[in-house]
């Protein structure tokens, strides 16, 4: 009998001892934002063994929650408890977009999450199906139809869409609605959509494949790969260049970890210790390699300092976010 | 209370479910209401339909079978379990209140403290309500069995568990 | 080719690969027969231990694992009523009934057959027709998926359970509670009430769970009997009885794997509609129509052959382009990208010896699985039998914490307990609880689609597109010909008893 109260006393502490604080020895989750298969939650699966490495947690598990290009996940952070055993990996400029844009479905303040590190950042390039009549984006531009456009629903590339149509005067047709990158570039490769934006990692075979062709790109600088093609800042005219570097720069910020508002001190310095630790692991440099998943890190003081002066700084294209988004709904 | 007076029962909340439903769906954009809302109309006018059909056809031709409907052929008898007994059993209502209220039992278990404590609390409690095992072999049978699943869900399967909402309390 | 096919096999003749397959299967028949788990959890789970090893037996023990979920998933539908994942849903129409008749064990081994038979054929087929299936993915697009997603629909006419008309409110209640959440289209919040619970939509396991496990508990309580009304040993067939069955079906067996494998190839259909669709198409080219939903083996034998050649079809997609076929091949993709295995048109070419070596797991796996699956059958064939003092507890509790392990949300044991009270009262009042699952499962496919449809190809996309036209005729004729049939039978009966009649008079 003693041994079966025992037995049952363990059972009961077992599944009730917590501690707060610190992450060490807890269950660490991190939400991914996007889809199953996409290239974030590829990202999250490869990091979140080396936060655990690096932070003591007894765990750091990914778990996904795909919806509304990034804002599913990133509201369900913004309601959880800032004990650190709760972040977020996605897309940065989805989340600033979505909130310059006023979408009803945001019910989180970019400004106030709390910023762990970039893991990458990568220009983003627009692309057209190897068979399309589009060569260039000056095709693009003189195209006597709407530039179709398949979209996954209001992530970066539709509000970047947005912006570069409107400031090169392209006429977009979205068509919303499906299901993750994969799905927008079928739609491309088969001749349904003329164009479709991804990061270079998730375009490169593709383009490579000869299924795809790359037309602009969404950077700072032109892509040492493929030296030909131009970047968005090259081709708009002066007075529409700020809109542009708007959003190229809040493209740089790209695939970050954050906490929610008012997270712990002590979680967060641990955590943002432990993401640069991860970041410099020999082991995780070699397999980002061979996974195709390139590491372009930040640390995490430095993308909390850069978020208020980006937002700011993005004033100037809210009315054309806003248009965008009264257009799909 | 009559069969056909519960019945009508149940398709009046199906009723305001879809209507509540409608009047929401019309608050959203275009998109957003496109498939929602036509669902929402069907929903509505299928009740109707139903509620008028049920009050002024008997009752044996009421749960007309689909396929019948469609071929005009004599309905499938269904599997002799699934036959619905012309008078309910005695003490039906009694079991279906007690039924929901081991459920809403073992759901406030599990709230309160979490999923293992709340399976070894339920199963003792339900294997000594019903008399099926005496106390003693109803908590060792429940450890045991509460044991397993932990090992299964949090051990095996990596779970994180939830303490419940009175977790805190004994927290150091 | 058949060097290929051979370099393929002999990867795999490994002893660490075969251990890893046996560990992998096992694995997974025990995450496949836990409720609200299935393939999904099984890789994901995998995924940590499987850096270092062989290629092939990595590969062995994920496919493995996946393999095996599908089989276990329809045990509990048949036993039970309770589907282990959203895919086995359709196994609940027909297994159940047969084991309340007697034929548990005879239905777990037609179902285990079958899931053999489909997936060998998948995978046989999968080798043949890599050269079609660039062409074929292309040639489809959402106008098409919409008419897939229609035609599961079209199922709900087929169930027993209740009028028509409650089968279609059920139907219209299913769609409704499937859009709570961010709608996909515009991101917009539906039926949300501010809850960041429900932004995140109703899981569909979670319902499940619910609607069939919860329920099915509250109504054996209420029964105060056993979940079938017999005694231990009294079965009335034999699992040799099951896996004659599904040989005797074979061209049912044929028709359903080419089905799942296509559904497995086209990205975004899912192996759940899939199961549906192959219920549908079984129902409705019967000569008994009338037999389904009642205990009639083929609506055992064609979902699970279904699911069986799902998988080969998923992975096509998935190497082919990079683009996975569903969730479980999202994860997989993450598996050979760690294992340098780079997705794209050259694995059809230059890396044909890894493809087969996929296409061989698939055969192995299956096979493990299927032989584990008979010998255990008819000692699973009895727990349905089980003391409902006993049952109660277990089920009940291995269901909610399953509810819980969906997501790891506490909030979906509140939801599961929710819809276990609604599925008791559909139950009761004859509200076909299969029909609110099928328009839960349709729904977001129906709506992407439509959405896509209209946007691209106009408002008389019907019209316009032939594979989706000729496909709308399809759906029409298949829907129909139960009836048309039917209606030739009673002619057919009415013109031999009045000709009998006047016989009889003369």
């Amino acid at each position: 009998m003693r041994l079966l109260l025992l037995s049952i006393f363990s059972v009961c502490l077992c599944s009730t001892i917590v501690r707060a604080e610190s992450i060490e020895g807890e269950v660490v989750t991190i939400l991914s934002a996007n889809s199953a298969g996409g290239m974030m939650t590829r990202y999250a699966r490869m990091i979140a063994p080396y936060i655990k490495k690096y932070s003591g947690a007894a765990d750091v598990r990914v778990r996904v929650m795909t919806g509304g290009g990034g804002i599913r996940g990133t509201n369900f952070l913004w309601f959880s408890e800032p004990d650190g055993k709760t972040i977020a990996f996605t897309s940065v400029p989805s989340l600033i977009l979505a909130q310059l844009s006023g979408s009803e479905a945001v019910q989180f303040d970019a400004t106030r999450l709390v910023y762990l590190g970039r893991a990458a950042t990568e220009p983003r390039v627009l692309t057209v199906g190897a068979t399309s009549s589009i060569l260039n984006i000056d095709d693009a531009r003189t195209l006597d139809r709407p530039f179709i456009f398949p979209s996954q629903g209001t992530d970066e590339d539709f509000y970047s869409m947005a912006v570069l149509a409107n400031v090169l005067d392209i006429e977009v047709k979205v068509i919303s609605g499906y299901d993750g990158h994969s799905d927008t570039a079928l739609a491309v490769i088969k001749g349904d959509g003329d164009g479709h934006i991804t990061g270079w990692s998730a375009s490169e075979a593709v383009i490579e494949a000869g299924d795809e062709r790359p037309i602009l790109t969404l950077s700072q600088e032109r892509y040492s790969p493929y030296p030909n093609i131009p970047t968005a800042l090259e081709v708009v005219e002066d007075d529409s260049r700020q809109a542009v570097q708007a959003i190229v720069n809040m493209l740089d910020m790209r695939r970050g970890f954050f906490g929610p508002p008012n997270l712990d001190p002590i979680a967060t310095e641990e955590l943002r210790v432990a993401i640069s630790a991860a970041f410099n692991d020999p082991e995780l440099i070699e397999q980002s390699k061979l996974a195709g998943l390139p590491l372009l890190p930040s640390d995490g003081n430095i993308e909390q300092q850069k978020i208020g002066q980006i937002t700011e700084a993005s004033q100037v294209i809210v009315p054309i976010l806003e248009a965008a988004l009264h257009a799909i709904l | 209370m009559s069969r056909r007076l519960q019945e009508n029962i149940v398709a009046t909340v199906v009723l305001a479910v879809f209507i509540a439903y409608l009047i929401t769906t019309l608050s959203f954009g275009n998109n957003a209401r496109l498939v929602p809302l036509p669902i929402a109309i069907l929903g509505i006018v299928l009740v109707l339909i139903q509620l008028v059909k049920q009050n002024l056809t008997e009752k044996e031709k009421l749960e007309v079978n689909i396929l019948s409907s469609l071929t005009g052929i004599k309905n499938p008898s269904p599997p002799e379990e699934d036959k619905q007994p012309s008078t309910p059993p005695p003490h039906k209502s009694r079991r279906e209140i007690q039924a929901i209220l081991f459920v809403i039992i073992f759901v406030g278990l599990i709230l309160l403290l979490g999923p293992v404590v709340a399976v070894f609390l339920f199963s003792s409690g339900f294997l000594s309500f019903t008399g099926h095992y005496p106390p003693i072999k109803a908590i060792w049978f429940s450890a045991l069995f509460s044991v397993a699943l932990y090992l299964l869900f949090a051990v095996a399967l990596q779970l994180q568990l939830y303490h419940g909402i009175l977790a805190p309390l004994i927290t150091p | 080719m058949l060097e290929a096919i051979i370099s393929g096999l002999t990867a795999l003749a490994t002893p660490q690969a075969m251990l890893f397959m046996i560990i992998g299967v096992s694995y997974g028949l025990m995450v496949g027969i836990l409720p609200g788990l299935g393939g999904i959890v099984a890789i994901a789970l995998l995924l940590p231990f499987t850096y270092g090893h062989e290629r092939a037996a990595t590969l062995a023990l994920l496919l493995g694992a996946h393999i095996a979920t599908i089989w276990g998933g329809s045990v509990t539908s048949i036993l039970f009523k309770v589907p282990g994942a959203a895919k086995s849903l359709a196994l609940v129409f027909d297994g159940h009934p047969m084991t309340q008749q007697g034929h548990a064990s005879r239905a777990l081994g037609a179902s285990a057959t079958a899931a053999l038979l489909g997936g060998l054929m998948g995978a046989i087929f999968l080798a043949f027709s890599i050269p079609i299936v660039r062409p074929v993915m292309l040639a489809l697009g959402p106008s098409e998926y919409l008419m897939m997603a229609l035609w599961g629909l079209t199922i709900i006419a087929t169930f027993s359970e209740g009028s028509l008309l409650k089968g279609m409110i059920a139907t219209s209640a299913g769609i409704m509670i499937a859009y709570v959440g961010m709608d996909p289209v515009s991101g917009t919040p539906r039926f949300w009430f501010g809850s960041i619970y429900l932004l995140d939509g109703i899981s569909f396991p979670v319902a499940m769970i619910g609607l069939f496990a919860v329920a099915e508990m509250i109504k054996l309580f209420v029964k105060g009997n056993t979940m079938i009304n017999r005694v231990a040993g009294e079965e009335k067939s034999s699992v040799f009885d099951g896996v004659k069955d599904a040989f005797r079906h074979w061209w049912l067996v044929v028709r359903s794997s080419l089905l799942g494998l296509w559904v497995g190839v086209l990205p975004g259909v899912g192996a759940s509609v899939g199961g549906i669709a192959a219920y549908a198409q079984a129902a409705q080219t019967s000569k008994t129509p009338e037999r389904f939903g009642n205990g009639a083996v083929e609506g055992v034998i064609a979902p699970d052959a279904t699911l069986g050649a799902n998988e080969g079809g998923g992975l096509m997609p998935t190497l082919a382009f990079g683009i996975p076929g569903g969730e479980s091949m999202a994860i997989l993709l993450v598996a050979f990208l760690s294992m340098g295995i780079v997705p794209g048109p050259q694995m059809l070419t230059t890396e044909l010896d890894l493809v087969f070596s996929m296409v061989w797991i698939i055969v192995i796996a299956n096979i493990i699985t299927t032989l584990i699956g008979l010998a255990i059958s008819s000692r699973l064939a009895r727990l349905p039998t089980l003391n409902p003092n006993i049952m109660i507890p277990l089920v009940l509790s291995v269901c909610l914490f399953g509810a819980f392990a969906t997501r790891g949300l506490v909030e979906d044991v509140l939801v599961a307990s929710f819809f276990g009270g609604l599925g008791y009262v559909m139950d009761k009042y004859q509200y076909s609880r299969a029909n609110f699952v099928i328009g839960m499962v349709l729904a977001e496919m129906i709506e992407r689609n439509l959405h896509i449809s209209l946007g691209l190809y106009g408002d008389y996309f019907v019209l316009t597109r032939p594979i989706t036209l000729a496909m709308l005729i399809f759906i029409i004729i298949t829907t129909a010909l139960p009836f048309l049939r039917q209606q030739r039978q009673a002619l057919y009966k009415r013109f031999f008893f009045n000709k009998k009649n006047k016989q009889v008079k003369e």
